[in-house]
């Protein structure tokens, strides 16, 4: 007999809604956490903590990722994270990553679930139609609405995704000075800036406060309660409704499968490094797209040989991030009218625009038409360090020290205001972006680590430089001076997914479309992992969306 | 390095700072490394005339006073902006040096940059740093800066000065909040009761 119906691994947007809705059926539930149990009261806006020293992360010696990236003459150099220092991880506590996201909340649009059929093969990339459509997911996206709490207005714009419910239930949040700037300035020149949905709450909502515009939100843990993370949002209620327990310091290191291939229990190290085992009759993934392949991979069993759900040789493959561009224009402030000047003064409120005029871009130089993307216009983050650190640097690579990189200090903090804006575009799966164990390189525990190779497919380039000089061009409306912009073709570890893509055929995929593993009848996985691709928003109100849908499959057949 | 910004001799330096992190290097050849690395990109690279074993044994209060003399030539004091002794730059530094949160081969390096700024500084001039000019002081950084370790060490000075200025008053720096007054800066709220210690990396 098992101890609970359902076990959870990880904690975060996948996890939280499996937990929450299955908790509400009255099933009996446990989620199983590596990080520790934070709450409102242990977040302060420690810019030290949370920026140079890497609070609520995963340790770098401890737990190494080993990363492969492309060099210029095509060559590939692997490095582990413990020795090259790069922070590959995301947030290691209940809630997971979500405590940390800014909670720029896009939904996909109905094109991005059947891509290869709107726009084609890529050559070298392996892009294929979702096996759900726009209208399986949508009812979902309003159930998060509420049941996460979403704030924002709607707006029409060419590129709206159609909607089942007008409005969305909070109203939006206290905005910045630059959106009218950018409503005015950007709507004059013919672009459609819309207001951006945001998973924080512009009012209270039970034990939630409301947003309180410290104006630290992206990277930090959000003190008062308004983020939409999964600890704030669900699993608190959850394990107060008493079927939900959320174990932390649970570090799953193994699934177990009996000889029908059934996952019977899960491993785990505890807190002081014990390691146990808990049973359920269900069990579900979701630790985030590259720890959840992992464990897949450290899971052979008598009928999973290669790895738990791993028959196709298809865990880990076509993992996607998101293409990314950064611009940033400046305004005198001197030079800005009084109001606004004066309003500028304190961090807090949010611009909360975007514009996708070009989700797609039909465009000659471009090669016709083809997907495009979202351009997030955003305020910068209050975070100084980052800032003033990058002002020692002058072009010549020289550094910058004493009286002039005061004047430097000066003019950035106390001169200038920016506006920046961040391109969000597809990240075409190929088979240069994927995770595997790597043979050598051990964590502390002496588990072998995944070993994540970031090919960066060609075709990203010229999408992502396009939407950067559509956002130029938006930064120089609104009366930016000092305009630029570069695009990244080394991903950021926050949005992530694929890796277990979903589908029909067991051949050529992990899971199907229910998110349960083609080959492990009792296993799901709810995380960004089924994403066969990511579309070009930022993916985190898709996978809360796609988890209570799954949840709602997981209800049915227990 | 998550800490500092990218500079154009980074990657050899991170090169062998990654070596030595992964084991393959002894402290020793981590250095003479270093010092190739130096002589290598700079033929007339102060720090590759160092032999390694000159770096070692400063007496504390020396260090401090050479620590301190570098410090307020990369942030001095004057005009509204505060000096580094002002937001108390080198008792944070010190507080560095012992902060787990902050990689062993980091604190490390930049203590040996210490001596060996020390004894360049004697063999250009025949004096100790913290006795020099401002003038001759900022000559001595511009030319320890030709040398790509000597710039990451300078990189490494100036980040944990802006700490001093910019992080929360609670780590010991940026006293009486002047580095953010200076700036008009707004830390956000709540702010942290006490400093956050991490404990392992």
């Amino acid at each position: 007999m098992a101890e609970y119906d359902v076990c959870i691994v990880g904690s975060g947007a996948g996890g939280g809604p499996v937990a929450a809705r299955l908790a509400a059926a009255g099933r009996a539930v446990v989620v199983l956490e590596k990080g520790s149990w934070a709450h409102e009261a242990d977040f302060y806006k420690d810019e030290r903590a949370m920026v140079a020293r890497r609070a609520w992360k995963s340790g770098l010696v401890a737990e190494p990722r080993v990363l492969e990236d492309r060099n210029a003459d095509g060559t590939w150099t692997a490095a582990s994270t413990a020795t090259s220092e790069r922070d590959y991880w995301n947030g290691n506590l209940v809630g997971g990553a979500t405590n940390f996201m800014s909670g720029y909340f896009h939904r996909l649009k109905p094109l991005d679930f059947r891509l290869r059929s709107e726009f084609g093969p890529v050559a070298g990339a392996d892009v294929v139609d979702w096996p759900i459509a726009y209208d399986d997911l949508e009812p979902w996206y309003a159930h998060v609405e509420h049941a996460v709490g979403v704030s924002g207005r709607i707006v029409a714009h060419p590129h709206a995704e159609p909607r089942s419910t007008p409005d969305l239930p909070w109203p939006p949040t206290a905005e910045h000075p630059f959106a009218a700037r950018i409503d005015q300035h950007c709507g004059a020149v013919g672009m459609h800036p819309f207001p951006v949905a945001r998973a924080i709450l512009s009012r209270p909502q039970g034990r939630r406060r409301a947003c309180e515009y410290s104006g630290y939100c992206g990277g930090y843990g959000c003190a008062s309660g308004a983020k939409g993370s999964a600890r704030a949002a669900l699993l608190d209620a959850a394990v107060a409704g008493g079927h939900c327990e959320v174990r932390p310091h649970a570090h799953v290191t193994r699934l177990l499968s009996d000889a029908t291939g059934r996952v019977t229990a899960a491993e785990y190290r505890d807190g002081r490094g014990m390691t146990r085992q808990v049973t359920a009759r269900l069990f579900v993934l979701a630790a985030q797209a590259i720890e959840s392949c992992r464990l897949l991979l450290l899971s052979p069993g008598p009928r999973h040989p290669q790895g738990l759900a791993n028959a196709s040789g298809l865990v880990g493959r076509n993992l996607v991030f998101s293409s990314a561009a950064l611009g940033s224009g400046e305004f005198d402030i001197d030079a800005l009218p009084g109001a606004e000047a004066a309003a500028l003064a304190r961090p807090g409120p949010f611009v909360n625009r975007a514009l996708q005029d070009w989700y797609v871009i039909d465009d000659p130089a471009l090669g016709g038409r083809r997907k495009g993307g979202t351009l997030e216009l955003v305020e910068p983050h209050p975070n100084a360090l980052p800032r003033a650190n990058g002002l020692k640097w002058d072009a010549h690579g020289k550094l910058v020290w004493g009286v002039p990189l005061q004047r430097r200090l000066v003019h950035e903090f106390r001169r200038v205001r920016r506006l920046n804006f961040e391109v969000f575009a597809d990240w075409l799966p190929n088979p240069d972006c994927h995770v595997r164990l790597d043979p050598s390189v051990r964590d502390a525990w002496g588990v072998p680590v995944a070993r994540v190779k970031l090919g960066y497919h060609a075709e990203n380039a010229p999408v992502a430089a396009f939407l950067a000089a559509r956002g130029e061009d938006a930064l120089r409306a609104c009366g930016a001076s000092g305009v630029h912009s570069r695009i990244y073709d080394s991903p950021p570890p926050n949005l992530v997914a694929g890796g277990c893509r979903f589908g029909t055929d067991p051949a050529t995929s992990v899971l199907d479309p229910d998110c349960r593993a083609h080959t492990v009848d009792n296993l799901f996985v709810t995380d960004g992992s089924f994403m066969p691709t990511g579309g070009s928003v930022p993916y985190t109100w898709t996978i809360y969306a796609n988890a209570f849908r799954v949840a709602e499959r997981i209800v049915d057949q227990l | 390095m998550s800490t500092a910004a990218p500079g154009p001799h980074d990657d050899r330096v991170h090169a062998l700072l990654s070596a030595r992190r992964a084991g393959c290097l002894s402290r020793r050849a981590f250095l003479r490394g270093l010092l190739a690395v130096a002589a290598v990109g700079h033929a007339s690279a102060p720090f590759a005339d160092i032999a390694p074993h000159a770096h070692g044994g400063m007496e504390p209060a020396r260090f401090w006073a050479v620590v301190r003399a570098a410090q307020a030539q990369l942030f001095p004091a004057g005009g509204d902006a505060p000096g580094s002794d002002d937001v108390n730059a080198a008792a944070y530094l010190a507080a560095v040096l012992v902060d787990p949160g902050v990689h062993a081969d980091e604190r490390e390096f930049i203590v040996d940059g210490v001596p060996l700024l020390a004894d360049f500084t004697r063999e250009r001039t025949g004096r100790e740093f913290d006795v020099l000019a401002g003038e001759e002081r900022e000559t001595v950084l511009r030319t320890i800066e030709n040398s790509p370790v000597g710039q990451y060490w300078l990189s490494l000075m100036i980040y944990y000065v802006l700490e001093a200025v910019l992080a929360d008053p609670v780590y010991g720096g940026n006293v009486d909040r002047a580095g953010w007054a200076w700036l008009d800066h707004h830390p956000g709220f709540p702010r942290p009761p006490q400093g956050f210690h991490a404990t392992r990396r």
